[in-house]
């Protein structure tokens, strides 16, 4: 459980660098994968809820804490993603790797919804143009292949020494 | 009995939601504030250094990508900045060319308007005799633009010789150093006559000028300086000629003197060449000339100075070999 926990959070610290330093340094952070977002659907679909709410809220929190005018504007989005993933994580089997990059998709389409929504309600900024669109969009497209490895390398940490691998959705359903 | 409440994840969620709504109320109302919240500043501590080292690795892993995808290009800009430092070179040199160019005609310049009384014509010298150690030139100029033979040649420094050959575009030019040269010449301080002969010195082989015809008895030093007497017709008068280095007293009651040329012979590159001499300078001329004769010759010419009989056949013998041949 700690060595879960642990892995969790590496995980979640190791998307938050790569997407705020390591992205924008590299010159590719105007259309990039949401790493965090990943992260929150791969640690929702094969943690549950509880760990879905936290990692979303917790890594929101840090994001907002650097970046945003207010804390909660990215928390608040990744907190409901990851709950509501992980609520719904018994629909989905852990054998589905189908599942992760479109729900990592979804996610990203969610997420920049409520962020046009808070910046409407807050800032009354809420122009949207074809070619944000369409950034927005590949970008979704990026995140739901970003969350596929990730849930791989997710899935193989979590079920270590179970039998089977329809164990740890069990495990993780409890 | 007790009823075991359980806890539903609805109600988390909502309270993690309802939580994360206040703080982003408060946080958002608050507008700017000068210190951070004890959360933010634990958060922000814990988390900046991780985030600078990852920004410098992210940085390296960068350059190191940029310069693996980039040598082509930077290959193509190497080629670039070659052609262009080439390019630049060849300019600056040009630009250097110009300058030294321009200090040289600024003298020439300036060696018109010490003699005013002169038309001048600007030459390019084209060409040098190698067979007799540049005693002849070759110039740009010719009898299409108004070049005659027996005009003579003037650097910044002094006379340079006369034209012997015009050509239609170009013209030949014995230099005061060849054997065959004579100018009438005469020395400024002391207003002693002489013929200037072309020499050259045995042992380094420098181009000198030998004053022949001086009189025993002539007033002349190391240094006196060597002017053209203006006798004979070729040469203008009052041009430098050159310095005298040696004097020699001979028993045939004469004396000689070596000179030093004022000219650079080895330097050539532009020249004057007198073409004739202006309304203004016929006119100084001649109340020169008037001025000498009713003075005594003290600011006359060299004619007019030779008192002695030495000097008065020296000149008759310059008048008659001045030119050479």
């Amino acid at each position: 459980m700690i060595v879960d926990i642990l892995f969790s959070a590496g995980m979640l610290l190791a998307a938050f660098l790569g997407q705020t330093v390591a992205l924008p340094a590299l010159g590719v952070a105007s259309l990039a994968p949401n790493l965090i977002l990943s992260v929150v659907t791969c640690v929702a679909l094969l943690r549950g809820p509880y760990a879905g709410l936290a990692a979303g809220a917790l890594t929101g929190c840090v994001e907002d804490v650097f970046f945003s005018p207010g804390v909660g504007m990215a928390a608040i989005p990744l907190a409901v993603i990851g709950f509501v993933l992980g609520f719904h994580s018994r629909r989905f089997r852990s054998e589905n790797i189908a599942a992760p990059p479109v729900l990592a998709f979804l996610g990203h389409i969610a997420s920049d919804l409520c962020a046009l929504a808070l910046l409407y309600f807050t800032r009354n900024q809420a122009a949207v143009t074809g070619a944000v669109a369409l950034r927005c969009l590949l970008s979704a497209v990026f995140t739901g292949g970003t969350a596929l490895p990730v849930y791989l390398v997710c899935f193989r940490v979590y079920t270590r020494g179970k039998r089977g691998r329809g164990e740890a959705h069990l495990m993780m359903a409890g | 009995m007790r009823r075991r409440v359980r806890i539903q994840p609805w109600w988390v969620f909502g309270g993690v939601l309802v939580l994360l709504f206040v703080a982003l109320v408060i946080t958002y109302t608050a507008g700017e504030k000068e210190n951070a919240t004890v959360t933010e500043t634990v958060i922000g501590e814990s988390v900046s250094p991780v985030m600078s080292w990852t920004q410098k690795a992210t940085a390296g892993v960068r350059d190191f990508f940029a310069r693996l995808f980039g040598v082509r290009d930077i290959d193509r800009e190497y080629e670039e900045l070659k052609a262009l430092a080439a390019q630049y070179e060849l300019e600056s040199q040009w630009a250097q060319e110009l300058i030294r160019e321009n200090e040289r005609l600024t003298k020439l310049l300036g060696f018109t308007r010490k003699y005013p009384q002169y038309t001048y014509m600007y030459a390019s010298v084209i060409g040098w005799d190698p067979s007799s150690w540049y005693s002849t030139i070759t110039i740009d100029r010719g009898s299409d633009q108004g070049i005659e033979v027996n005009m003579a040649v003037v650097t910044r420094d002094g006379l340079l010789g006369r034209v012997i050959r015009v050509y239609s575009g170009y013209s030949t030019v014995l230099t005061i150093i060849d054997r065959q040269s004579a100018v009438a010449a005469v020395l400024e301080r002391s207003r002693d006559n002489g013929v200037l002969k072309g020499a050259t010195d045995q042992e380094s082989g420098e181009p000198l000028c030998s004053l022949y015809y001086l009189s025993f008895s002539a007033d002349l030093i190391p240094g006196d300086r060597v002017l053209t007497s203006g006798m004979g017709g070729y040469y203008p008068k009052g041009i430098p000629l050159g310095e005298v280095v040696e004097v020699s007293r001979q028993s045939n009651l004469q004396s000689y003197a070596i000179i030093s040329p004022y000219v650079d012979f080895t330097h050539l590159e532009e020249v004057l060449i007198i073409t004739g001499e202006t309304e203004k300078g016929n006119e100084t001329g001649e109340t020169a000339g008037a001025d000498t004769e009713t003075s005594g010759g003290q600011d006359g010419g060299a004619a007019d100075d030779t008192a002695d009989d030495t000097a008065d056949d020296t000149a008759d013998d310059t008048a008659e070999q001045e030119g050479g041949t």
